[in-house]
């Protein structure tokens, strides 16, 4: 700043107060323990063994490491999955809220409900669901005869992950619903009258005048998404515990795993690969998202 | 182009706090084939629904429409043609321009859904787009226009399509006053031109009389008066058409006042035996010197507007309202006489509030 | 129309399917924690439904439920008050205020947001073991202050730039300093915002889940996530039907909640994410 005759000393001043506890609490607990992990992730920081610098060992340990990889694969094809199936089914939610409905009050509740609940309880309640013996689906699935036999949900590979993505995007569908509702209603009803006018139907509709109009909407919506399930953990955690056989260890579960038995420097490691990832994707969808931010 | 007629049109709606709202009461209407025609009436007055239902938008509770001999939407006999089938192009207030598509991709919209041929559609976007002189701004979005040019962009799409039927609804409302004038008249001539069967919903009266070759006046769903403007304004069937119509609106006049009258006024002898009002137009009150008027009043304030003088006066302890073309001799707080020509005295029937014909 | 009888159906369908799709595992945790036997369909018995599961949690000390939930709502509570107050302090500074950084803060706060908890909670560890408070109020309610930062600050800077400033000026020119302008006049009036983002981080902070693993030990700190997530039994069965009553019982707050204020939640959701 040349010219520092922009701003007032007075208001200044008074401003940092202001912002003294949130940037207070930001450098304490967000600033320095980043910088510690990134920097643990430099050492070996091990229990009862003295830590020692031990440069780019721990990365370099990471990728030959096959089982931090089956985790990055893990995780990504979870992303990818997840994402795509949220935004349907966040889609199709959003449409039928944005009609005018009876008992909307019930309808706004029941669509919070995944979202309020805590994924290590709602976690689970899909364990339950998905038991072998007497688990929900393994009863529709004998008793709509679409297998003879149970299905092992959470015991083959293919089937945790897939119990896992559905127990996830039933807990973020509503928020991506609520997210493309808010951005339907900024469209004009006057718009979708002259679309009839001009001949089209529902579809055409649809896909000539909402969606682009809800491009901004989505692209936001998706990037806080991704950011957020490249971090997984609590459903893992709680309803496959990353199996069967790690095939199921979300980055973060993986990083857990080394801290909870005192590897610090490795699991640094992993973390700092776990924000390196978030980071790629989030430039990504800004460069993509060709964002001319209106910053206030 | 095509002919419109409305058999009586009714809309019911259903609500949860109101109940049952009839929106229109049976409405019946010919409509000329190339014709302007004007759909005039005060807010709520159901205008704006009925532009809808003729467009195919919302449907009628009773009634039919037809186009030319084709039955458009029937709710007895079951027939329903959507907007499209109908052939009919909407101009609404907000002009309800798709923002993320270029002019002209927001133009050639309608033709392309119905699957023009690529050069076709140029050709059809280019001839309107010269129409409204909306050539150079091709290429820009909706959001870099000003309000007038979006006006010219929303009856471009319009016209391009070539329509059976024209329907605008107040389309003019969100223009500043000059260019709203400047609109009024391109508009009227395009529609000339063109040759278009237009449907014009307005609360405007000004707007109505300059721009409508037929105006029908509406009041709470019902159909008030059909006519030409002149007919309007000179031969209102009802003391709601006359009122609503012209600026000022008509004076009305008890009979206590008029038999203050220095001389007995014929018409209003001979229709002795009903219980009347009479309305008279500023434009027709001439102030005069106290003793050469047929009443008496008083001059309360002079409102120059220009060329002309709006003079409030009081007779009789009511106020009533004279429009002259030029200044007025008079000062305010001066007596003054009333005169008119007893022909310009309109009569209506306290009750039923029709006029009374001779 | 043809056309609006297939949206009406689609939308009926629609409509049915969120509700089932939303509140199928809510009502089957219900039906489960009401039973002695969780394989009661597959294994032919009769459910026998019993709220006998609630009433052993609730009167055996040792599951300590009420612990957990009595640790859940203190924490939750204390962080969603300061983390709202941080943020509408910071909010109102940068609304009004001109001044160095003003478009940095948020900004890098939303960047900061963006690290994955994992990366700050090995560290965070280590801090807290220094600093003595593993498996105390204060290892959880920091943490969680940070947390929610960014989306308060968001939803604040959301509703705060809309209040027109002359209110402000208005105040200022009857001698209040700045402090009493937020305090008396626009904490007032944005309360409705203030509110929603309260909501939104009480919820985001009772369902935190990775911080009170790893920095909680026992019943005196630890939060009901956890404790749920953590419940065996003993014998190797699983005891599903304690589990579910003390889902159960650890989600009733949320529900209520979110029965009565939908709206704001609703409302602090699309100004915190539409806004960016």
């Amino acid at each position: 700043m040349r010219s520092n005759s922009r701003y007032n000393l007075k208001e200044t001043k008074a401003a940092y107060w202001f912002n003294a506890p949130l940037i207070i609490t930001a450098i304490v607990f967000i600033l320095i323990p980043v910088a510690g992990t990134l920097v643990t992730s430099f050492s070996r920081d091990v229990t009862f063994l003295p830590s020692k610098f031990l440069g780019l060992e721990n990365y370099t340990r990471m990728l030959g490491d096959i089982h931090f990889w089956q985790s990055a694969r893990f995780t990504l094809f979870f992303v990818l999955v997840s994402i795509c199936l949220e935004l349907f089914f966040g889609m199709i939610f959003a449409l039928v809220l944005n009609e005018t409905l009876p008992a909307r009050g019930l309808f706004r509740v029941a669509i919070l409900i995944p979202w309020a609940i805590p994924i290590a309880i709602s976690g689970r309640i899909w364990q339950l669901i998905y038991n072998y013996e007497y688990g929900l689906f393994n009863f529709f699935v004998q008793f709509f005869g679409i297998s003879d036999k149970p299905i092992s949900w959470l015991g083959s590979s293919f089937g945790a992950f897939v119990s896992v993505v559905i127990a996830d995007v039933w807990k973020t569908t509503p928020f991506m619903a609520i997210i493309i509702l808010a951005g339907l209603s900024t469209i004009p009803g006057d718009i979708y009258k002259q679309a009839m006018i001009d001949g089209t139907n529902f579809i055409q509709r649809f896909f000539n005048i909402t969606l682009p109009l809800l491009r901004p909407v989505i692209v936001v919506a998706l990037l806080f998404r991704t950011v957020d399930a490249i971090r997984i953990f609590d459903l893992v955690y709680v309803l496959t515990g990353g199996g069967p056989g790690g095939s199921t260890n979300s980055l973060s579960l993986y990083a857990y795993n080394y801290y909870v038995t005192g590897d610090f420097g490795y699991g640094s490691a992993v973390s700092v690969a776990v924000s390196i990832f978030a980071a790629l994707l989030a430039a990504a969808y800004i460069k993509f998202g060709k964002f001319k931010e209106a910053i206030k | 182009m095509k002919s419109v007629s409305l058999k009586n049109i009714r809309k019911k709606f259903y609500t949860i706090r109101r109940g049952t709202v009839e929106a229109l009461k049976g409405i019946d209407l010919e409509i000329e084939a190339g014709k302007f025609f004007v759909l005039l009436g005060p807010s709520g007055c159901g205008k704006s629904t009925l532009l809808n239902i003729i467009a195919g938008i919302e449907r009628p509770t009773e009634g039919e429409i037809h186009f030319e001999e084709q039955i458009v939407v029937s709710a007895e006999r079951k027939v329903f043609l959507s907007p499209r089938e109908r052939d009919v192009a909407m101009v609404f207030q907000s002009y309800a321009l798709y923002p993320h598509m270029s002019v002209r991709e927001n133009i050639s919209f309608p033709l392309k859904i119905a699957k023009m041929d690529k050069a076709e559609i140029s050709r059809k976007v280019e001839k309107a787009a010269g129409i409204l002189e909306i050539n150079e701004i091709l290429e820009a979005k909706p959001g870099e226009l000003s309000g007038g040019q979006r006006q010219r962009v929303a009856l471009g799409r319009a016209i391009v399509r070539e329509p059976n039927v024209l329907l605008l609804d107040e389309p003019l409302s969100n223009l500043d006053a000059m260019l709203r004038i400047t609109m009024r008249s391109e508009l009227k001539e395009i529609q000339r031109e063109l040759n278009l069967t237009t449907i014009y919903v307005t609360h405007d009266q000004t707007e109505a009389m300059s721009l409508g070759d037929q105006i029908a006046v509406l009041r709470e769903g019902e159909v008030q008066q059909t006519g030409t403007p002149y007919e309007i304004y000179n031969e209102p069937e009802n003391l709601f058409v006359a009122r609503f119509i012209g600026t000022p609106p008509m004076n009305i006049l008890d009979m206590d006042t008029i038999n203050k009258s220095r001389r007995k006024i014929e018409r209003i002898e001979k229709n002795k035996n009903l219980n009347l009002i009479a309305g008279l137009r500023p434009e027709d009150v001439n102030v005069v010197p106290e003793d050469e008027g047929l009443l008496k009043g008083n001059l309360k304030m002079i409102g120059p507007i220009g060329s002309e003088s709006l003079l409030y006066l009081s007779v009789n302890g009511k106020e009533i309202m004279a429009k002259i073309h030029e200044r007025t001799s008079f000062n305010e707080g001066d007596s003054i006489g009333i005169s008119f020509d007893e022909n310009k005295l309109l009569l209506f029937d306290k009750e039923k509030e029709k006029r009374i014909e001779e | 129309m043809r056309e609006q009888k297939t949206i009406t159906i689609f939308k009926f369908f629609g409509a049915v399917f969120l509700l089932l799709f939303c509140i199928l595992p809510f009502v089957w945790m219900i039906v489960i924690s009401l039973t002695k036997n969780p394989d009661f369909f597959a294994s032919g018995q009769s459910a026998s439904f019993t709220i006998s599961n609630y009433t052993d949690l609730l009167s055996n000390g040792s599951t300590h439920l009420i612990d957990y939930l009595r640790n859940s709502l203190i924490v939750s509570i204390v962080s969603a008050i300061c983390a709202t107050l941080f943020a509408s302090f910071s909010a109102y500074a940068i609304t009004r205020l001109n001044f160095p950084g003003r478009i940095l803060i948020p900004l890098v706060l939303l960047a900061f947001s963006m690290f994955p908890q994992i990366s700050i909670i090995g560290y965070l560890f280590k801090l807290m073991t220094r600093l003595g408070w593993i498996n105390t109020y204060y290892a959880l309610i920091f943490p969680y202050i940070t947390l929610g930062l960014p989306l308060a600050l968001w939803i604040m800077l959301s509703y705060l730039s809309r209040l027109s400033s002359e209110l402000d000026k208005a105040a200022l020119v009857d001698g209040a300093t700045r402090l009493q302008v937020l305090l008396k006049i626009i904490f007032p009036i944005a309360l409705p915002g203030i509110f929603s983002t309260f909501m939104l981080i009480l919820i985001y902070s009772f369902n935190e889940f990775l911080f009170a693993l790893m920095l909680t030990i026992d019943y005196k700190a630890r939060t009901i996530p956890v404790g749920i997530a953590l419940f065996e039994g003993l014998h190797g069965q699983i005891p599903w039907g304690y589990i579910m009553a003390s889902a159960v019982i650890a989600v009733v707050p949320l529900i209520i909640l979110i029965a009565f204020f939908q709206r704001y939640i609703i409302q602090g959701l699309t100004e915190g994410a539409v806004k960016g």
